[in-house]
């Protein structure tokens, strides 16, 4: 019996055990550690753009809500105000009394009242400033059934206006100089309650414009809105490619002779063995960014194009295996092994065609499908490498199909689109590739304004 | 140790100098771990490469608690049986059967191997066998650690360990009997 214990003696003897790596294990652990750093920047990046994004949202959301000032009478140099200004212009065949009369200094409440002939003057204020939101509703005026009046600032009147004064003709155009009119079946035109409206005094007075005059119904349009809009796009996934768009695996049967001549001794056990080349193509980064224009075709189609900056890329390892077949153990063993790894980046001019579905419309947006045709033109990056074969250059047009589930929804002037993309490669990558397997994936955002309708 | 703390900082902060001064430190032992628990140098070199990115990306979970070497060893032993776990080749003999407890030998003879030499007997057991044997002799694990880390039961565990055992010590004595065993080490 041995001094020591087997189990000591091997962990003693294995202690002592090293054996030094080939230098391609520290290059690809470099590599790795390199494409690491690189993914941690693309996520601080995706992560920093969606932070402002909503950021600047926010900022001017809340923006527009704390303070909108609208002056609710101008001085009477001021011109009468047109319709899409007042969203309450109406035509009537009978006249529309207007009645103003003197009452709170700070609140002032301007009522016309339309089945009684006389013009009453609130408050003796000529110029009033809405200092907080108003709530007024495209439905709401839509309702508007009963003749409305607009009530524009002149000259200071009297605080009490003549009934037989200040009838109101006919034809009189009467006209206010606010979009926020509360207009319901009653013939009041302006509730403070209802509209939220703080208003502020002002040492002038208000007049009612004898000249106004009284139209009919209002006219609401609800056309789609066929303009174009102008917008903008960033997008951020993953680009690869399948094994076969490049160069297929080659394998080959060698002597003795062969193996001798790569590792400078002869092989114990075997007579016979095989190099493989391998190829494989790791997923790697695609961004892109670009200006669009887009079109209402319809009630359920949109046509958008325009200019994008593409970049793409392909890491592609390749690895040289030598293996030696053992008779006695009936496997193959590797006896050297030789890895490269190659990065090929390419940059494209891509004109988007696309046709946006509109699938589900809910009043918090849009659930839609992208699908279109890319016109992607390669304008620089890797072209060919010592792995391709002859002549084998990259495609300059590469046009691809994309499809792309998306949800749209509109912030007062803009609409904004996310969406996640599916690209898939028509053409081959390189010229003389026997497969066109190449696609991308990611995320989409886009911006068009002025807001979609 | 204070060296070592500076060069976890800087390896955490991105630094490739200290990534590859910390690769140099460990690598050889470390790929003489991997070696022991793969068939072929080229697997042993991908585990040891596979290792050793995790190792970089889990730099920062290290608590200093207990040596960085013991550390880094545990994650090429985990990489190692991960790899084993994966690889076809290693598929059939990594599926264990619950077999009877094999009788224990008393042998222990003394090793006048040199340390390739064992290893490389060690590598030549079934892969299934080679595992457990490392687990067990050479990183000191008990068989319910072993059950728990492969998956299996502690007696299948030990069952295997002293069927590995066993071989070992034959082709050990036999070896000591003939002075040269020819073996690749591919």
């Amino acid at each position: 019996m041995a001094d020591k214990h087997f189990e000591q003696q091997v962990q003693e003897r294995m202690e002592e055990f090293k054996l030094s790596p080939s230098a391609p294990v520290w290059m690809n652990i470099e590599v790795q550690l390199k494409k690491d750093k690189r993914r941690r920047w693309l996520f601080f990046l995706l992560f920093t753009g969606v932070l402002l994004s909503i950021g600047s949202f926010l900022y001017y959301n809340t923006r527009s809500l704390v303070q909108t000032p609208v002056a609710l009478q101008e001085s009477a140099s001021q011109p009468v105000t047109d319709q899409s200004q007042t969203n309450s212009e109406i035509n009537s065949d009978t006249p529309e009394p207007v009645n103003h009369s003197n009452q709170s200094s700070t609140n002032t409440q301007a009522t016309v009242e339309s089945q009684k002939p006389v013009i009453q003057l609130q408050q003796p204020t000529s110029a009033v400033v809405i200092t907080k939101r108003q709530k007024v509703s495209t439905a709401e005026t839509e309702k508007a059934q009963q003749p409305i009046a607009v009530i524009v600032n002149k000259e200071p009147v009297a605080l009490e206006v003549n009934k037989q004064q200040q009838t109101v003709a006919p034809d009189t155009k009467i006209e206010q100089k606010t979009t926020q009119s509360k207009v319901t079946d009653s013939p009041v035109i302006s509730n403070p309650k209802e509209t939220e409206a703080i208003v502020t005094e002002n040492k002038k007075e208000t007049s009612v414009d004898t000249t106004a005059v009284v139209k009919e119904r209002p006219v609401v349009t609800t056309k789609p809105n066929k303009k174009w809009q102008i917008g903008w796009q960033v997008n951020g996934g993953a680009a690869d490619a399948r094994e076969q768009v490049f160069t297929s695996n080659k394998s080959f049967s060698a002597d003795n002779s062969y193996f001798v001549s790569l590792i400078g001794s002869t092989p114990s056990t075997s007579s016979a063995g095989i190099v493989v080349n391998e190829h494989k193509v790791n997923t790697n980064a695609q961004l892109g960014l670009g200006f669009l224009l887009r079109k209402q075709l319809n009630k359920f189609a949109l046509f958008a194009t325009g200019v994008q900056y593409q970049y793409s890329s392909f890491t592609v390892v390749d690895r040289q295996r030598v293996e030696t077949y053992s008779q006695q153990q009936n496997r193959f063993t590797t006896i050297s092994q030789t890895e490269k790894i190659n990065t090929y980046r390419f940059h494209y001019i891509n004109i988007p065609t696309e046709i946006q579905w509109q699938l589900l419309k809910r009043k918090a947006g849009t659930v839609g499908l992208a699908t279109g045709i890319h016109h992607s033109f390669r304008i620089g990056g890797s072209d060919s490498s010592a792995i391709f074969a002859s002549g084998n250059k990259a495609a300059v047009y590469q046009p691809f199909v994309s499809i792309v589930p998306a949800f749209e929804w509109n912030r007062r002037k803009a609409t904004m689109q996310l969406g996640w993309y599916l690209n898939y490669g028509v053409t081959p990558v390189y010229k003389k590739a026997n497969s066109n397997h190449w696609w991308q994936t990611g995320l989409r955002f886009q911006y068009y304004f002025p807001a979609k309708k | 140790m204070h060296h070592h703390k500076q060069l976890i900082k800087d390896c955490i902060k991105g630094k490739t100098t200290a990534q590859k001064e910390l690769y140099d430190l460990f690598a050889e032992n470390m790929l003489a771990v991997c070696y022991r628990y793969t068939k072929s140098l080229a697997d042993a070199e991908d585990v040891l490469q596979d290792g050793f990115i995790k190792v970089f990306r889990n730099l920062s979970n290290y608590r200093e608690e207990g040596e960085l070497g013991a550390w880094i060893r545990r994650i090429m032993v985990n990489t190692a049986i991960n790899f084993l776990k994966k690889k076809r080749e290693y598929q059939y003999d990594m599926s264990f059967l619950h077999e009877p407890l094999h009788p224990i030998t008393e042998d222990n003879p003394e090793i006048y191997l040199r340390t390739k030499e064992l290893a490389d007997l060690i590598r030549q057991l079934p892969s299934g066998y080679q595992t457990i044997f490392n687990l067990h002799a050479v990183e000191g694990f008990t068989h319910v650690e072993i059950g728990q880390m492969m998956g299996i039961s502690e007696g299948t565990s030990r069952s295997q360990y002293m069927r590995a055992r066993n071989l070992l010590i034959t082709w050990i004595e036999k070896f000591n009997s003939e002075p040269k065993l020819s073996s690749y080490g591919g």
